[in-house]
């Protein structure tokens, strides 16, 4: 009887420790249950920061992407204007080449050409002119004595009808023409070559040699 | 006939005409421009047309053919002092210089010379080479001892 008393008061006991056991099992599981929940609300909260960092990194990869694509826009308009400086310069390169595709006697017989050209027609004017002179009732001219001394040489061997003054003055006419001509277009439209022979003579001691660039 | 991109022929022909009527005009052979106009085109046109073609051309040799210097013709003025290092005298023995103390004076350029633009000494910048001298009558050998 004793020994079942015993029994009992010991399954009491354990029932009794059981039962504490289960009270702090349960405070336990409330514990956990709590932290749970929380870890459960930190994760949605760190899924929501997540959510947030995630889409700044987008907007950031997509600033990134659009400069970048800017960059390579840049990049190829700059490559494409290189090639046609490069195109250019090559073009240029090839103007300023120092090769010359006429040699200095070519040059000269050009010259020798133009000359001869220069006198020719001189010269057919003068044949012409002089025939001309004696088929033709001449003009006479009036020179003012007092403007002698300022009219040129070969003007004052025209003014004494001598055909080489006349043959000289054509020449010299033509080849302040081609002259102008070759050194620039701007010049010479507004010269008048018997008006710069007189300025030249008038303004004495002064001489303009043309050379021209 | 080519022409060079600067260039506008028969205005150019029609101006170097005109310049050679007056000449024609300091004859007193004609009692109007008009008629001097009208005999140097008759007589002259198609030779001022062909120095014309000439001196496109070496307008278009001065500035593109020929590139490894600045080529360019020379014209001597009236009135420039004679200096044979860059003219030859049409009715010089040779290239004689003046009697000392003179100073012939050029009366008008016969022929156009050829000059070249070359580097010299640092301190001598670009200077003129002549390849062609001008070719000139001188005061003296037309007007005599007048002059």
């Amino acid at each position: 009887m004793r020994q079942l008393q015993r029994e009992i008061e010991d399954l009491r006991g354990r029932v009794v420790r059981r039962g504490t056991e289960i009270i702090r099992l349960r405070g336990e599981e409330e514990k956990l249950m709590r932290e749970c929940k929380y870890r459960d609300d930190r994760i949605v909260e760190l899924e929501h920061e997540i959510a947030q960092m995630r889409g700044l990194y987008q907007e950031d990869v997509q600033r990134r992407d659009q400069h970048t694509q800017a960059m390579e826009e840049r990049l190829k308009r700059t490559e494409e204007l290189l090639a046609t400086r490069s195109a250019e310069l090559s073009g240029a390169h090839a103007f300023l080449s120092t090769t010359d595709r006429l040699s200095e006697a070519e040059v000269l017989g050009i010259v020798r050409d133009l000359n001869e050209n220069i006198y020719q027609v001189a010269v057919n004017l003068t044949e012409e002119w002089e025939k001309l002179e004696s088929s033709q009732v001449v003009i006479p001219m009036e020179v003012d004595p007092t403007s002698r001394p300022s009219v040129p040489a070969l003007v004052q061997l025209v003014h004494d009808r001598d055909p080489a003054g006349l043959t000289f003055l054509f020449q010299a006419c033509l080849c302040s023409l081609v002259v102008n001509m070759t050194s620039g277009w701007g010049h010479y439209r507004e010269l008048s070559i018997l008006e710069s022979v007189y300025q030249s003579l008038s303004t004495s001691g002064e001489h303009c040699t043309v050379h021209p660039r | 006939m080519t022409y060079s991109h600067l260039s506008r022929p028969p205005a150019h022909s029609t101006w170097l005409v005109e310049q050679l009527a007056n000449v024609i005009d300091e004859t007193g052979s004609f009692s109007s421009t008009q008629q001097s106009l009208e005999f140097i085109k008759a007589v002259a046109l198609e030779g001022v047309e062909s120095i014309l073609r000439v001196a496109l051309h070496l307008e278009r040799v001065f500035m593109v053919e020929v590139t490894s210097s600045d080529m360019s013709l020379l014209y001597e003025s009236p009135g420039t002092i004679f200096d044979d290092a860059g003219m030859s005298n049409e009715f010089g023995s040779g290239d004689a210089p003046a009697s000392p103390g003179r100073q012939d004076r050029v009366a008008g350029t016969t022929e156009v010379g050829v000059g070249k633009s070359v580097y010299g000494r640092p301190d001598e910048g670009r200077l003129v080479k002549i390849l062609l001298k001008t070719k000139v009558v001188l005061e003296k050998d037309v007007m005599g001892s007048e002059v």
